[in-house]
């Protein structure tokens, strides 16, 4: 058997062999493959695919070698070349899945989601930063545009100057006693050195009423100007006899007076008219406009006083 | 932390605890250790209990039944699970040590071990807590059946039953398994050891000898068979005679053998069959196209595929190598364990 086997071996494919062999030998001992099939208790289609060398049809390789060998065994063949044959032909064991496991969902605790909100905090921290900042360098603007002003002459923005000095009178007071002479580089000292043509006196006095006349001045003082509204610039005075709202537009939509303005204050804006004026209480407001009364009472309606002054 | 650095320095195990023998499997190098599971302690002080290691494996096993009152040889685990836990930690000490050759720091290897479906929690402690005690990193434990079909190459993730059974020296574990998941598992304390046992009662009963445990084993492996053959082998045995007191020789054939064994094999009969008739209908009938296959040292007993073959009605298919399936698979889970994270299958 064993000499048959190895003629066998020299001449066949390994592929064809394996089933050859196993029927030779069962067609020798006089066997169909239904009398192999029920002593192996194995379904006689697995007998015909051991037969025919059709793997395809065969479970995983662990079961074919378990057939092969009670195969071998019955027929009388020496099982371990038959393996031999057949390990060379066999597919690899079956791989062994992971299981199917549910899509992780995100959560706070995962990396990427950490740095990802880390991110978007700190570009808001920046972007918040570089606005606040954008607000600071318009307000510095503002003050130094009104130093250009006074100084130069260059950009004359009358109403900007007269504006911050209302708006802040005792600073302004305290920086004249800083710096007397005309030097101050600060900007708000700067801010004040106009004052070639106004006596400091007047100013250390604490009274508003020169500055306005030093607004009036310096209005008139810049003919030079480029920006020709200056040359058709109004004047707006507003008295107070009790606290209210004021807000003034000029012509071009710039904002000349937003604040809250305090009994007994005077406010001087010059500006391109049309001024568009709004009282918060009109009857504790008298208006004057280029030396004339205003009567508010027509435009008032439930205290406010909306109205354009021409 | 130190561990962690002491891991890069050693080699993943696979450990087969057995009852009767214990399989290393080292990630990338296969099986580097099969010894079986015997200790022999000397005991070195008169007054007090002073012991120490004699020797483990193979050699301590030749001891076994021929050890002088100081010495004593102990199998330290017992039908799958320990009996004697610091024993069993030297010689799982003694085991990482063998496989892992001579290094120069002490080996922390990620260990995985085999335990029966059929250990309490308590068993399964003892294992891991021993494991680590020989200076395991990380202990894995893993259901044998599910080892031992990894490790004969079954589809264990096809949605297909296969079922396994794997005979070892001190249980025998029946598993259907689908999905990476067992689906029925038995556990029985029956296996090579109660083969041994069932023989020595025989020769006692049937020849009034008596014969040692490693005699019963030798004649198990040379003419023991669990179905009636053709074939008729025979052996001589040598054992005492219990009535006169004096070894005698005797003569011993196949077919004693098998009926000496009658016991312990229908009680595995009866453990398959249990596993078939409890099996969902649908994979039992997977089982049935494809087969049941075999595993464990029981396995190579003569004929055992025929026996189950004939009770059930089913294939019965004897894995390659059955002896060290377990460890195979147990194997082949550490290297997915690092292809796909810790937990592809159901261990713990």
């Amino acid at each position: 058997m064993l000499k048959y086997m190895s003629d066998d071996e020299d001449h066949m494919e390994d592929s064809i062999k394996l089933g050859a062999l196993l029927t030779r030998a069962r067609e020798k001992l006089a066997l169909s493959q239904k009398e192999i099939a029920s002593r192996l208790n194995l379904r006689e289609e697995i007998i015909a695919a051991l037969d025919a060398n059709d793997f395809d049809k065969l479970p995983a390789p662990t079961y074919v070698m378990g057939y092969i060998r009670s195969y071998a065994r019955t027929v009388n063949l020496n099982s371990d070349t038959l393996i031999s044959i057949y390990e060379g032909i066999a597919e690899k064991p079956p791989e062994i899945l992971p299981d199917v496991k549910p899509p992780v969902q995100a959560s706070s605790r995962d990396k990427p989601v950490q740095a990802m909100s880390y991110l978007i905090t700190f570009t808001l921290v920046i972007l918040l930063i570089a606005w606040w900042q954008g607000q600071n360098i318009v307000n510095t603007d503002f003050f130094s545009t009104g130093a250009k002003t006074s100084e130069g002459g260059k950009y004359p923005g009358g109403f900007n100057y007269t504006y911050d000095i209302v708006a802040h009178p005792g600073t302004f007071t305290v920086l004249e006693t800083d710096a007397p002479e005309n030097n101050g580089l600060k900007t708000m000292g700067t801010t004040a050195t106009p004052g070639v043509a106004k006596p400091p006196g007047t100013k250390s006095s604490g009274s508003l009423e020169p500055f306005l006349e030093y607004s009036d001045l310096l209005s008139i003082e810049d003919p030079s100007s480029p920006i020709d509204f200056q040359t058709n610039s109004d004047i707006l005075k507003i008295e107070l006899s009790a606290e209210s709202w004021i807000e003034v537009y000029d012509a071009l939509g710039k904002k000349l007076y937003i604040n809250l303005a305090k009994p007994g204050e005077k406010i001087s804006l010059t500006g391109t008219p049309p001024f568009s004026v709004k009282l918060g209480n009109a009857r504790a407001v008298s208006v004057n406009f280029n030396g004339k009364p205003f009567d508010t009472s027509k435009h008032t309606k439930a205290g406010v006083a909306r109205f354009l002054l021409e | 932390m130190f561990n962690k650095i002491r891991g890069m320095f050693s080699n993943d195990l696979s450990i087969d605890l057995g009852t009767a023998n214990t399989l290393i499997y080292v990630r990338g190098k296969g099986i580097v250790l099969n010894e079986p599971s015997v200790v022999a302690v000397r005991n070195d002080g008169h007054t007090i209990n002073v012991k120490s290691i004699m020797a483990v494996g193979a050699e301590a096993k030749k001891m076994l039944g021929r050890t002088p009152g100081h010495i004593t040889a102990i199998r330290p685990l017992k039908d799958g699970v320990i009996a004697d836990f610091t024993v069993t930690e030297k010689m799982l000490q003694y085991f990482i040590h063998q496989a892992h050759g001579d290094t120069m720091f002490k080996p922390s290897p990620r260990v995985l071990i085999c335990v029966p479906c059929g250990s309490t929690q308590v068993e399964r402690r003892a294992i891991r807590e021993s494991a680590s005690g020989a200076g395991a990193r990380k202990v894995h434990l893993m259901q044998e059946p599910m080892a031992a079909a990894i490790g004969a190459g079954m589809p264990v993730s096809d949605a297909k039953g296969s079922m396994v059974l794997d005979i070892g020296g001190g249980t025998t574990e029946v598993a259907v398994i689908s999905l990476n998941g067992i689906v029925y598992a038995d556990s029985v304390r029956i296996g090579g050891d109660r083969f041994d046992e069932a023989i020595i009662n025989y020769i006692r009963r049937n020849y009034g000898s008596l014969i040692g445990d490693a005699t019963a084993e030798r004649i198990k492996i040379e003419i023991g068979c669990a179905y009636p053959g053709n074939e008729v082998k025979e052996m001589e045995v040598r054992g005492r005679n219990l009535a006169e007191g004096i070894p005698r020789s005797f003569t011993l054939n196949s077919n004693e053998i098998l009926e000496a064994l009658q016991e312990p094999l229908s009680g595995i009969v009866g453990t398959v069959k249990n596993a078939l008739e409890k099996t969902p209908p649908e994979l039992g009938s997977d089982v049935a196209e494809v087969g049941l296959v075999l595993t464990g040292g029981g396995a190579l007993l003569r004929d055992m595929d025929r026996l189950l073959m004939e009770e059930t009605g089913l294939p019965v298919i004897i894995a390659e190598d059955p002896l060290t399936c377990v460890a195979r698979g147990g194997g082949r889970y550490l290297e997915m364990i690092e292809e796909y994270g810790d937990d592809i299958l159901a261990v713990e």
